[in-house]
């Protein structure tokens, strides 16, 4: 490995004349990355064994103090997945943006990922982007799905105040994995999303951040779907099938952090009100999420943060409001999978995360445990793994995800995907 | 301003060593100033190399430095990016300089997409691993600490003559920001820039660090500032050893003011 990356001149000359600029500087940057996951469960409905090859091609070029292209291309192949659709190898464009750099403003335009939320793990304003749940992968960054998105940034002579703009022409769902017990009997899945058709599909936000003196804050307002879906029985050939709908939504979110000596205080949250373009009224109508989190470092190695989460929705119906009988076991089925998603069988609910890493520039050893909880149902995500940076750029971990609760809950559904795993990640 | 007695031999030595000097020798706290004037470079741009070595892997690491001198005249904007190895490649610290006892310290994570906020007391900690902590590498400020002028002789491993001055924080948030509850640096008598520094650990007392800088230039247009293109430092709890060199070396270039915001530290 060489002691610096790879680094040549791209031949983009035509942009860069029609762009009226001189000199500029190219970047080819990758990553490999191949993922093994053993079922921890024998017994488990997903395969035993699932292997998924991750690559990202990445190109850069800059031309100075003026624009900047990027672009990446993504493969994905993974022979036994759990996307429903089926797909075993799949290669896109997964980020191609353009982004122009003129005195106090900043612009991007393109596809690409742009992760919302300051917390760890639990981001309640997350709702701009969207994740492919379905990917077993450690690395939460490498299941963003990229956008297409106008993206402003203006800080008025490069103060302490910046405004941004995003806009988003086109809706990019969540990819979920949904447990074959969710579904009521005789029920197909159909993975299509339900909000083609209905009107615009885009959205769009503003945020407002300020750096202040020892803290910053954030505010963000939001108009446009919901990522994640909501879940409805519909005959839409001869025999029914479980659809996804995507909601509207307009919502409001906000970001905090200060630091005081050894300690770093987080804060995130959003309120977010769900409006209907179906002729009835969606599962979720509001919903206040809220993470607050301290976070420190124990010598130059460890890191240790731990967070309190709280979340309150209301909804148009609950499991528990009508009588479950043979004549409502489709529809008692297909909301108590809402509620998971959601996590709102009960109207408020409080949890907590834990993490704690190791991580040294003299040790090529690393360490990771991270778990999540929920007290009411006292379901939990718990997460350890160990890593080994072999060589510049290589790093090989070892893991395990392990998800616990009651069927009905949100972990305890997704039993099956607890796993042992292995990643190799090369990073030129 | 304090003025300092100097010792008999000092004053001796001083005499021996230059006329100038003995003609008028300068307080601790003149010292210090005129240091940090010569290093109060209002524009710098320029690519850096951060080589470590001792315990554990030997790892080079480089990136593009920008700084910029606030409104103030005093505090920094600093955004230091990384480009090689590939491991740590876009990372960014954007280094905004507060009050004597605190800075923010933002940085970003290219892996996730996102920007931390690391904890104001990281400036103590190690700066990416190496034996350079965020403060070492930082402009000192003379205010921030009272000056005791020890003695003056020939500088190590040069053919000026240094100062050699003991420097104490004058308060308990400035001791814990550093790390170091003083300092002995050796202060070349022609650019007034460090060419050795020894750093006493705040908890212990004890020596801690060793730094030797070279490679001192004038820059800029008027040649009115200095800068160590190349600076070395041991951690002798830990025998670690890292070595900063500043190459492509641009103090006349204007920098945007929005570099330093976070807007710009998540656009590698």
């Amino acid at each position: 490995m060489p002691k610096h990356a790879p680094s040549r001149r791209l031949a983009l000359l035509g942009l860069a004349c029609g762009l009226g600029v001189g000199a500029h500087a190219a970047e080819v940057a990758g990553r490999l990355l191949s993922a093994t996951h053993f079922a921890v469960d024998p017994g488990a409905r997903r395969p035993l064994l699932q292997n998924t090859q991750l690559g990202f091609l990445r190109v850069r070029e800059s031309f100075d103090e003026g624009p900047r292209f990027e672009g990446s291309v993504r493969l994905v192949a993974e022979p036994r997945g759990l996307d429903a659709t089926g797909k075993t190898f799949e290669a896109d464009f997964h980020e191609f943006y353009l982004n122009l750099r003129r005195g106090d403003w900043d612009v991007s335009l393109g596809r690409r990922i742009r992760s919302w939320g300051i917390a760890d793990g639990v981001n309640p304003t997350r709702f701009f982007g969207a994740k492919d749940h379905t990917l077993l992968l450690s690395n939460e960054t490498d299941k963003e799905l990229p956008l297409t998105q106008l993206i402003v940034n203006w800080t008025p002579d490069g103060g302490a105040w910046t405004w941004g703009l995003v806009f988003l022409p086109t809706f990019v769902p969540d990819k979920f994995y949904v447990p074959p017990e969710s579904l009521p009997t005789g029920v197909a899945f159909n993975d299509t999303a339900q909000f083609r058709g209905e009107g615009w599909g885009g959205g769009g936000g503003l945020r407002l951040a300020y750096v202040g003196d020892g803290f910053d804050f954030a505010l963000v307002g939001f108009a446009g779907f919901d990522p994640r879906p909501e879940y409805e029985v519909r005959v839409v050939k001869v025999l029914p099938e479980l659809v996804t709908l995507y909601r509207k939504q307009v919502g409001a979110g906000l970001e905090a952090s200060t630091s005081t000596g050894p300690w770093i205080f987080r804060l995130e949250g959003s309120f977010r009100h769900f409006v209907s373009e179906w002729d009835r009224d969606p599962y979720l109508l509001q919903r206040t999420e809220g993470v607050v989190g301290v976070e420190r470092s124990l010598g130059d190695s460890w890191r240790i943060n731990a967070q309190a989460i709280g979340h309150h929705s209301s909804t148009s119906i609950a499991s528990g409001s009508f009588p479950l009988t043979a004549e409502t076991a489709g529809l008692y089925a297909v909301v108590r999978l809402n509620e998971r998603v959601y996590r709102s069988r009960r109207s408020a609910e409080a949890g907590a995360t834990f993490r704690l890493a190791y991580d040294s520039e003299t040790n090529p050893f690393t360490a990771e445990v991270f778990g999540v909880t929920y007290f009411a149902d006292l379901d939990w995500l718990g997460r350890g793994a160990l890593g080994w940076k072999a060589r510049d750029g290589l790093k090989l971990s070892l893991g395990v995800d392990y998800y616990s609760g009651d069927d009905e809950t949100l972990f305890g559904s997704l039993h099956d995907l607890s796993a042992a795993w292995f990643e190799a990640a090369f990073d030129f | 301003m304090k003025t300092h007695r100097l010792p008999v031999l000092a004053l001796f030595a001083l005499t021996l060593n230059g006329p100038a000097l003995a003609q008028k020798a300068p307080s601790a706290d003149e010292i210090m100033q005129k240091s940090e004037s010569a290093r109060r470079i209002p524009q710098l741009k320029a690519e850096g190399l951060l080589a470590t070595s001792g315990d554990g892997a030997p790892s080079d690491k480089t990136f593009l430095f920008s700084r910029k001198l606030t409104s103030d005249g005093t505090r920094f904007r600093t955004l230091t990016r990384f480009k090689t190895p590939a491991t740590v490649r876009d990372q960014a610290i954007l280094f905004l300089e507060r009050d004597s006892d605190s800075s923010d310290i933002f940085m970003y994570l290219p892996n996730f997409k996102k920007t931390r906020r690391v904890e104001s007391h990281a400036q103590s900690g190690s700066f990416m691993g190496t034996a350079f902590s965020y403060s070492d590498i930082a402009n000192p400020h003379a205010e921030d600490y009272t000056h005791k002028l020890l003695k003056s002789e020939k500088c190590p491993g040069g053919a000026n003559n240094c100062f050699v001055v003991e420097s104490t924080p004058r308060t308990a948030g400035v001791k814990e920001r550093t790390g170091y509850s003083k300092s002995v640096q050796w202060i070349d008598s022609v650019s007034y820039l460090p060419v050795k520094g020894e750093f006493y650990d705040a908890k212990t007392q004890k020596l801690r660090k060793q730094m030797v800088s070279s490679d001192i230039q004038a820059v800029g247009a008027k040649k009115a500032h200095y800068l160590a293109h190349r600076s070395e430092i041991t951690d002798l709890t830990n025998g670690r050893k890292s070595r900063l060199v500043f190459s492509k070396v641009n103090v006349d270039e204007n920098l945007r003011d929005n570099l330093f915001t976070q807007a710009a530290l998540e656009s590698p």
